[in-house]
């Protein structure tokens, strides 16, 4: 599709001044694209010129336009030396490519200087005519829309899911080039800036080209992430979720919406179908009108690509993973993937077995996964198109029909893709491109190329789109059935099994072939294919959530991946209609018959005395829901099956306590639960969530040689992860919670330490038991006097720190309700005695009810760190959920502000004492609620942290997030205490949505840190007066506020938020999704404030920029902000100081609903 | 412990206080230490170093934001810090607001470079800090400069070119006018006056006696100065201290002062010539720089002195004066001989009357 490109300048505004001796400035535009120029008049003496320029056109082709921003720069005119750059704006113009939209861009940009900041604005008016010349070879992916956004954007509806996609590329750093040791900084930052952009935008396209091919129409969770690996170049990665959705149009209620709801998928698709070559595309074009008769071939003509696992169901079970442990590939130098360095998280026994995720069940997931395809296919052949299959006969099947005799690899679906790195990109920016090809060429999205196929040469254009492109079987077939999303539709997950996680370490080395290196999509492919064999082995098909992760440290890089085992609900016909989904049949395949064992650290040589943390004040399992309510005439509200176990009961894929549900009572639910998304829409929280961080910092020895080094960090990582896990564990259970959503660990390599963050939301599942409340007892002898009473104070802090979370948390409630229904699980109120009982500790152990914190001495460390661990001050509640769990979202007032914190903090592993490495987090939770202090009562949420360790001594921590302001709510003090009395008792059993109404207790009264051991319950009941007393200080804290000018419900300008949606709007249109790489350098940091002068500086106008982007499509809000990178480097000694940011997000027009619909501006511009 | 640490919101938020003190001149550390006695950090688990960081993330967006400020239509237009009308307004008010102690000092002097370095001295005085001295006369000098060669309406202009208040434009009015005719206000005796009696009495002259007064036709100067046509008529009144004509007026004055009590009428009976002449002096020499700028010296020494002395109090002064300036209405001269000249007389004495009368001491 070639289109014309217009752009016309207008004027600019508040330029500096360039000439000191007239105090002004002569300035002009140069316009460049795709290798033409175009320049505006000079501007004689002025601040504020004024061209209003002719249009300047640019004839181009889609596929640049995907590519290449627009590069505009404003330069001060010099009749005898070179003129001096002002500053640079560059355009990205993929949102004009999306359909429907205006095809223009107009408003004020702001001009940026790499050394400046910004220097005034522009104001340019961008417009594009596409020529309808539909081309279905071309290698552009206009129509294809992305978004950041890890949910499905609202206002659409999800009409299928084609699956993962993937892509990478390559290229060297012009940082590290020869010629940047010639050429200034800015104009280095230049080069790099517009490399980082097209780089990008070609990314984008690329990954475009595979989700037009799977037959998807938009890629949800697009992230992008940079790394820089040095000398060794820079990589740029993208993953997101190829899906197909529609617009929700009002009285089009039918879930599937065949014709009448989805008229923009037709359209992107009769795009696709229609061939009009052009001459770079032939060889495509060719490629694919035979692609039907290739078809069975391609598998192996394209054999050679593969380094998956696709003749896995005819090698031994275990070859995949043996395929590349065991032989690295000649390109990595060095590789540790067998390290032992890969978990699956999961709800672990307290004794801290560590369990590596087993091989074996991914063998019969890729049996089945053939088979199915097989099965697929035919029912294709049957001209069933709906794929309706329900679940358990796809596994009945399955189980069947794992015969290799047809290996469905439709190679011939990515191809494309690879010829276009072959053949020469146009642009020439990429060396080359990712050839891996996950996801893409198989299962569900090759049926629905074979579906467009099919249609083209029936009918030439389709009006019916498939309907359903994932289905059970189809999935399975997915090579990474893998979700970038953290929310997903009401029914969607079935059930959750447990964080997955994948990590290795690689030597970075010098891309010697571009065209060929296949060592980046190699390493991804390993961990992937990781990722999904320990999804297997929890007999879960999907991975939610899933994320990827680098970080580097001179030549050694650590990969990460992430995401959440899960079973789902692949008919979307079923979960949109929000039905009962079929109960989810555990097949009958062998599933996860070995465990490993890998690092079941023994404590029980050094043990000295064991701290049982648990029984004294065991609080009965909560009950939240007699089964008979539930199954009686109230309406469900909550779904407890997503809580049920996806594997089964007698083969464990890791040691875990299994308990019945406390809903449903029938199915086994875990005690404890890890996952990586936010909690689902029906899943029954009764709590109110908690920030919960593990924070790990070990030191590393350096000077080593890479690969020693290497070998170190890859054998240290185990170690890390433990203890990341134990704390999260810790934490969790003194909160009396049992499961964390939006759990993210980032590993980060220094110079000599590397940390660990993991950062999730703790909350209580109803149907998941309680944690038992902690009570000590000793179990070996007490040496001395001294250590008795430190054992015994351990106790009482232990104790006390329990009580005030439950209170503050609201899980209280769960306990009372509990007590009311005076169930099995006797109190094991004998508080005093246990310390005592010794004999007792061998029962705990085996008790599942018991949580068992073994520790060497009282002072042990982790210990003593999780009982330090803050708690957000009154009127604030903190999480890294999207949406506050346990918050109804009506006392949600306001979206008051997304801010960004970044600190630098020297911080040496060892040497500094006197710095905890938690309290570095500690004390950046506690500086943002206490900036954010005018705000509250509010709620921060989808807290982002991100750590980096550039420097020896040096930890960098950006966190980004938002607040929400909260309505008061409703009298606190008498909800509770006429709680326990006057509720009627149906009421309290009953799985309520937390917080419809009374119940809620947003400030959970701070008994004062209760120093006995006394049960939580009683608590409740018998000391209402402590309530009365944060009451106080509660209306204390507003009475002062309310001297205070009263917010405005809604703030003027674009508001950036790293949510899905607006708060008290209404997204009306996507407009684009944008992502900037900035840089910023200063050679003069002291005159600008400092470093922290610099950063504050730059990061304000990184969100001004980004603003003006956003506003200059016609939109007032940007969603789905993520800060993916913030680095800082520095030299005070010379001055100067160098940040790289890269932010992204979904640029949207909301309308709120306090504000009459505003015109398109774009369309009332009164330009020309 | 932390080199950098700083926190950026979407939203710019403007603390008022922190702002405050800020622009009282407080360094960082002496602002936290301040709002600490203010605010319970127990209730946020703070330590005053969080205090302090915050405090720090505001005063390094002032710094930036004071750019801005230096002309406030940048701030309106500028999209890097995003932030409400109202919270525009309130920080260019609150920037250009000023102290009026302060202020007094400066008024009528030279804004030159000197002054700007002899402001240790007022901010001894004034028990201001000099950061904040500073930042008060770099306004007035650059509302100064922005307004001096502007035509028209001093407070409009004042309001389109720094978005201020108007009340706070009139005052930066009053002030660009004094200092644009050096209005000589340092002089001992006329140090009991404050900034507000000057003000006052120079935005009468702004709204009588300058180019935007009503009266005057041709508006192509600016109202700084003085309206030239006026001064040349006033020249005319010069009759008035004429023998003739004085006793005239004597008579009329005298008869108008019937009702007076009887101190005032002996007092005025016996004066009359010299107050008269006085009056009529200031009128004229208000067309020579030289004696204009004393204008404010000559009210209080030849006007407001003798009436102190003979213990008037300020509603007798303002009696006095009103029929002073009504008698002379009814004269030959201004009546029959030269009628143009009672508006000019209006223009003339309305404002001296007010003048004398705000600057009278208040006992």
């Amino acid at each position: 599709m070639p289109g014309r490109l217009k752009v016309k300048l207008l004027a600019a505004r508040d330029l500096p001044v360039m000439d000191r001796a007239s105090d002004s400035t002569d300035a002009f535009v140069e316009v460049r694209f795709d290798g033409g120029m175009c320049k505006t008049d000079v501007c004689k003496k002025s601040l504020n010129p004024q061209w209003n320029s002719e249009w300047f056109m640019f004839e181009v082709d889609d596929e640049v336009l995907q590519d290449e921003p627009l590069d505009i720069r404003v330069l001060d005119y010099d009749t005898y030396s070179a003129h001096d750059a002002i500053g640079k704006v560059y355009i990205d113009l993929t949102p004009l490519l999306i359909n429907d939209l205006p095809y223009a861009i107009s408003g004020w940009f702001p001009i940026y200087d790499t050394m400046h900041g910004i220097r005034g604005e522009l104001s340019v008016y961008v417009k594009l005519e596409l020529f309808n010349d539909f081309n279905k070879f071309r290698q552009s992916s206009c129509g294809i829309q992305f978004f950041c956004t890890a949910a499905v954007p609202s206002g659409y509806r999800l009409q299928g899911v084609q699956g993962f996609v993937e892509e990478l590329v390559v290229n060297d750093d012009p940082e590290y080039q020869l010629i940047d040791k010639i050429r200034t900084s800015r104009a280095s930052n230049e080069a790099r800036q517009r490399l980082f952009s097209k780089l990008s935008g070609g990314l984008q396209r690329k990954v475009g080209v595979k989700v037009m091919e799977m037959g998807g129409n938009a890629v949800l969770g697009y992230t992008q992430n940079f790394d820089l690996e040095g000398e060794s170049g820079i990589v740029v990665r993208a993953i997101g979720t190829a899906v197909q959705i529609c617009k929700i149009r009002l009285g089009h209620l039918t879930p599937m919406g065949s014709s009448p709801g989805a008229p923009k998928e037709t359209h992107s698709l009769t795009n696709t179908s229609h061939s009009h070559s052009n001459h770079h595309h032939h060889h495509h074009h060719n490629h694919r009108r035979h692609s039907q008769s290739r078809r069975r071939h391609s598998h192996q003509q394209h054999h050679h690509h593969h380094h998956n696992n696709h003749d896995s169901t005819t090698s031994p079970p275990l070859s995949p993973v043996k395929s590349y442990g065991s032989s690295p590939p000649p390109s990595a130098p060095a590789v540790f993937s067998g390290s032992p360095s890969r978990f699956v998280f999961g709800s672990y026994e307290d004794k801290g077995h560590l369990n590596r995720g087993h091989l074996g069940g991914q063998s019969v997931g890729q049996g089945q996964g053939h088979g199915q395809g097989d099965e697929a296919d035919n029912e294709y052949e049957d001209g069933d198109n709906a794929f309706s299959c329900s679940s358990p006969r796809v596994d009945e099947e399955s189980g069947m029909a794992g015969s290799p005799s047809l290996v469905p690899s439709h190679r011939h679906s990515v191809s494309p893709v690879r010829t276009t790195g072959a053949a020469g990109d146009k642009s020439g920016s990429n060396r080359r491109l990712s050839d891996s090809d996950m996801g893409s060429p198989q299962g569900g999205n090759s049926l629905e190329d074979n579906g467009s196929g099919f249609n083209l040469s029936n009918s030439g254009s389709r009006h019916t789109p498939p309907r359903s492109n994932l289905n059970q079987q189809n999935f399975n077939l997915l090579e990474y059935p893998f979700f970038t999303m953290r929310s997903f539709p009401a029914g969607f997950i079935v059930s959750l099994g447990s964080m997955v996680s994948a990590r290795s370490v690689k030597l970075l080395d010098k891309i010697h072939n571009p065209e060929e290196p296949e060592t980046r999509d190699m390493w991804w492919n390993e961990i992937r294919t990781e990722i999904r064999s320990h999804a297997r082995s929890m007999n879960c098909h999907a991975v939610l959530g899933y994320i990827e992760q680098t970080t580097i440290c001179d030549e050694i890089i650590i990969l990460s991946a992430s995401g959440t085992a899960a079973r789902i609900q692949c008919d979307l016909d079923q979960c949109l209609q929000g039905t009962q989904p079929p109960p989810t049949q555990i097949p009958t395949g062998p599933v996860a018959p070995s465990l490993e064992h890998q690092h079941s650290i023994d404590h029980g040589k050094e043990k000295k005395l064991t701290v049982d943390i648990g029984l004294a004040n065991q609080l009965a399992q909560m009950r939240m829901n007699a089964s008979a309510n539930a199954e009686g005439s109230e309406e469900p509200a909550h779904k407890c099956s997503v809580c049920h176990i996806p594997y089964r009961a007698n083969s464990l894929p890791f040691p875990v306590n299994l308990t019945n549900c406390a809903m449903c009572k029938r199915k086994k639910v875990p005690d404890v639960l890890f996952t990586t998304i936010d909690p689902p829409k029906d899943v029954p929280i009764v709590s109110h969530g908690a920030l919960i961080q593990a924070r790990v910092c070990r030191p590393k020895g350096k000077g080593k040689g890479s690969e020693t080094s290497a070998r170190e960090v890859s054998d240290s990582l185990p170690f890390l992860e433990y203890e990341v896990h134990t704390q999260l564990l810790y934490k969790l259970k003194l909160r009396g919670l049992n499961a964390l959503f939006g759990l993210k660990i980032q590993i980060c390599l220094g110079e000599n330490m590397i940390a660990a963050l993991a950062t999730g939301t703790a909350v209580f599942l109803g149907p998941m038991p309680a944690p038992p409340s902690p009570k000590l007892s000793t179990q070996v002898q007490l040496a001395t006097q001294a250590e008795s009473r430190d054992l015994a104070e351990l106790q009482a802090r232990i104790t006390g720190v329990v009580q005030h979370h439950r209170q503050r948390l609201n899980t209280q409630r769960a306990a009372v309700i509990d007590m009311t229904n005076g169930d099995s699980n006797s109190l094991n109120a004998a508080s005093d005695d246990s310390d005592e009982d010794q004999s007792d500790a061998e029962t705990f152990i085996n008790n599942k009810d018991t949580f068992v914190l073994e520790i060497d001495d009282p002072k042990d460390e982790i210990l003593a760190l999780v009982l330090r661990d803050s708690t957000p001050p009154d009127g604030f509640e903190v999480c890294n959920t999207q949406l506050p769990p346990g918050i109804p979202p009506s006392r949600i007032a306001s979206h008051a502000q997304m801010f960004t914190q970044m600190a630098q903090i020297r911080y040496l592993p060892n040497i500094n004492t006197k710095l905890e490495f938690a309290d570095i987090f500690d004390m950046l939770l506690r500086r943002i609620c206490f900036k954010l202090r005018r705000l509250a009562p509010c709620c921060l949420t989808d807290l982002n942290f991100h750590m980096e360790i550039p420097d020896e001594d040096e930890v960098q921590i950006a966190v980004t997030g938002c607040c929400l302001t909260l309505g008061e709510p409703q009298t606190q003090n008498t909800a509770l205490l006429t709680l326990p009395s006057t509720a009627p008792s149906s009421k309290r059993a009953s799985p309520r949505p937390p917080g419809t109404g009374q119940e809620e207790m947003m400030f959970n009264m701070e008994v004062e840190a209760d120093k006995e051991p006394s049960s939580s319950a009683s608590v409740t009941r018998t000391q209402p007066p402590s309530f009365n007393v944060p009451g106080l200080r509660q209306s204390k804290i507003y009475e002062r506020r309310k001297g205070q000018p009263k917010m405005p419900q809604r703030l003027q300008g674009v508001e950036l938020t790293p949510l899905p949606a607006v708060i008290g709007g209404k997204i009306v249109k996507y407009l684009g999704n944008y992502n900037f790489f900035l840089i910023r350098e200063s050679t003069s940091v002291k005159e600008c404030g400092g470093l922290a002068g610099f950063m504050q500086c730059f990061i304000g106008e990184m969100m001004a920029i980004v603003r003006g982007h956003v506003s200059a499509l016609g939109g007032n809000a940007l969603v789905g902000y993520q800060m993916s990178h913030c680095v800082l480097f520095s030299n005070l000694h010379k001055n100067q100081a160098q940040c790289l940011i890269n932010v992204c997000g979904d640029a949207v027009q909301a309308n709120y609903d306090n504000e009459p619909v505003s015109a398109d501006p774009l369309l009332t511009a009164d330009i020309s | 412990m932390n080199e950098v640490e700083v926190f950026v919101g979407n939203h710019t938020m403007i603390d008022p206080e922190v702002y405050d003190l800020w622009l009282r001149g407080c360094t960082a550390d002496e602002a936290a230490q301040c709002l600490q006695k203010q605010e319970s950090l127990q209730t946020f688990q703070a330590t005053i170093d969080d205090l302090l960081s915050d405090v720090q993330d505001n005063f390094r967006l002032f710094c930036f934001l004071e750019n801005m400020l230096k002309s406030p239509p940048r701030l309106r237009d500028q999209q890097i810090y995003q932030m409400a009308q109202d919270t525009q307004t309130m920080l260019i008010e609150k920037y250009y607001g000023f102290d009026p102690v302060v202020v007094r000092e400066f008024l009528g002097k030279k804004l030159a470079s000197r002054t700007r370095k002899d402001l240790d001295d007022i901010s001894e005085l004034a028990r201001v800090p000099l950061r904040s001295c500073r930042r008060q006369f770099d306004n007035i000098k650059r509302v100064f400069k922005a307004v001096e060669e502007l035509k028209g309406s001093l407070v409009e202009n004042i309001q389109t070119h720094f978005l201020l208040s108007e009340p706070l434009a009139r005052d930066y009015a009053a002030i660009t006018f004094i200092c644009n005719n050096r209005f000589e206000t340092g002089k001992k005796k006329l140090s009991y006056l404050r900034f507000r009696d000057f003000a006052d009495c120079a935005g009468r002259m702004i709204t009588n006696w300058s180019y935007s007064s009503v009266e005057c036709i041709i508006h192509e100067n600016n109202d700084v100065d003085l309206d030239r046509n006026f001064l040349l008529s006033l020249r005319e009144v010069k009759v008035m201290a004429e023998k003739e004509c004085l006793e005239e007026h004597r008579q009329l004055m005298l008869k108008a002062a019937q009702g007076f009590p009887e101190h005032m009428k002996g007092h005025l009976s016996e004066n009359f010539r010299t107050l008269s002449k006085t009056i009529v002096n200031i009128a004229y020499g208000l067309n020579h720089n030289r004696e204009s700028k004393d204008i404010f010296i000559d009210l209080f020494e030849k006007l407001i002195e003798p009436f102190t002395q003979c213990q008037y109090s300020c509603g007798e002064v303002q009696k006095v004066m009103t029929a002073y300036k009504d008698s002379a209405l009814q004269t030959e001269f201004l009546a029959r001989t030269s009628p143009h000249l009672q508006t000019v007389w209006e223009r003339y004495m309305g404002t001296l009357c007010a003048c004398v009368v705000r600057m009278y001491p208040k006992q």
